[in-house]
């Protein structure tokens, strides 16, 4: 990577942090003790997982039976959850792989909790499946093994099988990812304890960190692997989405056998992924005091994915609306008139503005550069997010081709504490995890330091840009200002989560 | 320092042109039927390949990147052509009417005629000839908009400097990207998916999208690689192509995820409406059809994943030959399918006709690289593009 950087590049790390600094920052959540905020909502988060967790109990022990679902409407709120968790997952391949192939520097601050934001999401979705099966404990029925059970053998036809590999693929590699990632920063922390004369610590990390010393052969190591493993799960991003989108798209069903599911899963994917990282990285800088690592400049890029993909998915709800009126099938035509005009016209109504509506909001410069916007921006997006997978699955099932059978669905108590209880479950993993590792990856954001750090950017920056440097050094300003207020912003939003 | 457009250079494009004339001249002299389609699968491959430069500098704009700065004017150059087979594809459209588009046809949406086709006639609000010329002049216009603006204030800049052009750019690229998703879809629906008028799927114009990149990046190789053997662009090193060849190599696999989703996906449900399409192609052009699809996938793939081989210029241009050829197959089919058929066969006016409009690109790209000077000046990311190391 060139040390050269353009002048109109903005600093990735501000407050002139030394290298000393950021280890200092980081190690601090895992160090120090936690503060009231994180008390707080962890208590919620596992009061709420609690609930979930009855909730999952009872369904194991009664039945799938406690759920909403009918003979109709044989898929609802489950599937609905299990392809949103799965969605909200694939922001941290994108970021950890994708984005490290591509070279961007703005990945390191955000890659460490949005690959943990991953593995805790795949694992809350492939609950889902596994409660559905009503005999979890013969999921394992789903694993093509040598059996004398008859003719007990998986459906290689069936996308669901498809979904087993896919999935269990993705988190394996998600999770070898991640610790691959952790172990020269668990090193730091060991190496710390050490120093401090923190036996538990010590012996805890040392443990963690599989003996990391530090050495360039070592990083040489570490480098090679962690470009095997980008190579590995790029796919992964493409192919997860995709497999799902195919427990639908290869049914017959009208609204769902269309030929644009599988790119548009996978944009609506990343769509949610970016949103969910944004909630949780706009919260944990504030929580836990980030603000030079986690940027403006971080939550502006990953509005433009936001924006960007988006506004993919919205052409892609177009272009479905418009193929199934060209495509003069009359069934496509009524599931779509069904979807946008028939009792469930206000999921279709929520879908369609958070998820199309709403993004466009950052065309506005001071929109996208505002903490306080993103993350409400964020949220809507999730809640669309949700409604696009429920309109999809529930709204092409309640009135397929039998219209005897027609009938609507209602979720039962036990459906919403899944699903609340799920996001209980995630949050409580999640802050677990802010607790013991660290939730910035410092190896990898040392390595951009002297290119981007707030100190370099100039020395670095000498791009022959000759005139209207006047200009220039106006708009700088101006956007200083604006970042200032943006600091403003999202301390007012504190006071007001206060 | 210009690129010099030698004589020998500007006779061998107008050989080509020459020989697509005669292709064409021949063509109407026999039968007539197989010259439309022909002309437009291989002025949509070649306008689709402008178009990419279009969406590289825009992409560059948009996304700050600054790898690609010091051999700008090569996607610059290919975007010109957009500016000739813009116009051209108009004309074709126009003249070729119902002689491509069966949903053209006299009687057709007739409910009193013998050749009335109800399910056609349902589609009329759609596909009717007025609105279906609309809109091509509106997606052309916007498109020769976009290069014409894009290219001079990327000219502008190196003469002025100043970030106030690289603003500007900036402004226009994100226009053109807006409007650009729009009608790369409905522009392959309208002149390529209408000519199977019953057949439809949702996502045909993203893999048209795919497929017009990848063909862009290749030829964005092929002209990088012989500029800098011609001793032009001297900055351009193996990192630089290493990067080019991670596109092509990048958009190859997607556009091998887009072809295997919608085939799979219609394959798997076998819906008569649907699945004709493919099963017409399968039948008929066989061999040519999944040679194609082994070709665009396999080559980039099995040659281009090791580093090494991405960086070593012999090894890229032969993808990049391999790939144009099997996406201009793929272009080939696509038209050919719905309009000739089964009566298909390659021979002197499909090949004519191909070299006629390689003529016209080469002519295009040639000329406009002659035209501005190979070495960016003033441009904010140019010293990361001369100092990119990876």
């Amino acid at each position: 990577m060139s040390n050269v950087v353009s002048e109109i590049r903005e600093p990735l790390i501000l407050g002139d942090r030394t290298i000393h600094d950021i280890t200092e920052d980081i190690a601090r959540s895992v160090e120090g003790k936690a503060n009231k905020w994180w008390w707080i909502v962890f208590a919620i988060a596992v009061s709420t997982a609690t609930w979930g967790v009855c909730c999952i109990l009872y369904t194991v022990g009664a039945g799938i039976g406690s759920w909403g679902v009918n003979k109709t409407v044989g898929w609802a709120w489950d599937i609905t959850n299990f392809v949103w968790w799965i969605g909200i997952g694939h922001a941290g391949t994108l970021i950890s792989a994708v984005l490290m192939l591509f070279r961007q520097r703005w990945r390191m601050a955000i890659n460490r909790s949005a690959e943990a934001m991953t593995i805790f999401a795949v694992m809350m979705a492939g609950l889902f499946p596994i409660l559905h099966m009503g005999r979890p404990w013969l999921a394992y029925f789903n694993l093509p093994f040598p059996n004398q059970l008859g003719s007990l053998w998986v459906n290689f036809n069936s996308p669901l099988i498809w979904d087993v590999f896919a999935i269990s693929t993705y988190l394996t590699v998600s999770i070898v990812f991640w610790y691959l990632g952790l172990i020269p920063d668990f090193a730091m922390i060991r190496d710390r304890a050490r120093v401090r004369g923190n036996a538990m610590y010590d012996k805890v990390y040392s443990l963690l960190s599989f003996g990391w010393s530090g050495r360039a052969r070592d990083w040489s190591r570490f480098e090679e692997v962690s470009l095997v493993l980008a190579g590995l799960a790029t796919p992964l991003v493409f192919s997860v989405h995709s497999i799902v989108s195919m427990d639908f798209a290869a049914a017959i069903v009208p609204g769902w056998h269309t030929t644009i599911f599988p790119p548009y899963f996978v944009l609506g994917a990343l769509f949610s992924g970016f949103a969910m990282v944004i909630t949780l990285t706009v919260t944990m800088r504030k929580v836990m005091s980030l603000e030079n690592y986690i940027t403006i400049r971080h939550v502006e890029s990953m509005n433009y994915i936001i924006m960007l993909t988006g506004s993919l998915v919205g052409t892609a709800y177009i272009t479905e609306l418009f193929m199934a009126w060209y495509s003069g099938v009359e069934y496509e035509q009524y599931a779509f008139l069904n979807r946008a005009t028939g009792p469930y016209w206000w999921a279709y109504m929520i879908m369609m503005t958070c998820n199309v509506v709403t993004p466009q909001l950052f065309w506005f410069k001071a929109i996208r550069t505002s903490f306080t916007a993103s993350f409400i921006i964020a949220f809507f997006v999730n809640i669309g997010m949700w409604f696009e997978r429920f309109v999809i699955i529930v709204t092409s099932l309640h009135r397929d081709y039998l219209p005897s059978s027609w009938t609507m669905f209602h979720p039962t108590f036990i459906d919403i504490g899944l699903f609340v209880g799920t996001i209980g479950i995630f949050f409580t993993l999640f802050l677990l995890f802010a607790r013991v590792f660290p939730v910035i990856a410092q190896a990898e954001t040392k390595s951009i330091l002297k290119i981007v750090g707030s100190q370099y950017v100039e020395i670095n920056a000498r791009a022959p840009v000759k005139e209207n440097m006047e200009e220039k050094e106006v708009e700088e300003k101006a956007e200083e200002s604006s970042e200032d207020n943006a600091g403003e912003e999202s301390a007012e939003n504190d006071k007001e989560d206060e | 320092m210009n690129y010099d457009f030698t004589n020998r250079a500007k006779m061998i494009t107008y050989v080509l042109m020459g020989i697509g004339l005669i292709a064409m001249i021949t063509g109407f002299v026999g039968d007539s039927h197989r010259v439309w389609p022909n002309l437009l699968a291989s002025n949509f491959f070649f306008l689709g390949i402008g178009l990419f430069g279009l969406i590289f500098l825009s992409k560059q704009y948009l996304t700050q990147a600054g790898y690609g700065v010091i051999y700008k004017r090569v996607p610059e150059a290919i975007s010109q052509y957009v500016l000739v087979g813009g116009p051209i594809m108009l004309l074709i459209l126009l003249a070729g009417n119902h002689h491509i588009y069966h949903w053209m046809a006299e009687g057709i949406m007739d409910p009193q005629s013998e050749h009335f086709d109800p399910i056609l006639a349902a589609k009329e609000v759609y596909l009717n000839q007025p609105f279906f010329y609309i809109r091509a002049f509106i997606y052309v216009g916007g498109w020769m908009w976009a290069a014409y603006a894009l290219r001079k204030l990327s000219l502008q800049q190196d003469l002025n400097g100043g970030i106030i052009f690289h603003n500007k750019s900036i402004t226009v690229a994100a226009a053109f990207v807006v409007f650009f998703a729009v009608t790369v879809s409905t522009s392959s629906w309208d002149w390529i998916m209408s000519i199977d008028a019953h057949w439809f799927s949702t996502l045909f114009g993203w893999y048209n999208l795919a497929g017009l990149w990848v063909s862009g990046a290749a030829v964005t190789v092929l002209l990088v690689v012989y500029l800098k053997s011609q001793g032009y662009l001297k900055d351009v090193n193996e990192n630089h192509l290493g990067d080019l060849g991670k596109w092509m190599f990048a958009i190859s696999l997607i556009w091998a995820y887009l072809w295997f989703s919608q085939f799979m996906l219609i394959w798997y449900a076998n819906i008569p409406e649907e699945v004709t399409y493919f099963q017409m192609r399968i039948e008929h052009y066989r061999y040519l059809y999944f040679g194609m699809v082994i070709v665009n996938f396999c080559a980039p793939f099995f040659f281009l994943a090791s580093r090494d081989a991405k960086r070593n210029p012999m090894f890229i241009v032969a993808v990049a030959v391999l790939i144009l050829l099997g996406h201009f197959t793929d272009a080939f089919i696509m038209v050919m399918g719905g309009t000739v058929g089964t009566h298909w066969s390659i021979g002197f006016v499909e090949i004519g006709t191909f070299l006629g409009f390689l003529g016209i690109f080469l002519f295009v790209v040639q000329r406009s690289l002659a035209k501005a000077s190979l070495n960016i000046e003033n441009h904010p990311f140019l010293e990361e593009s001369i100092h990119l190391h990876h």
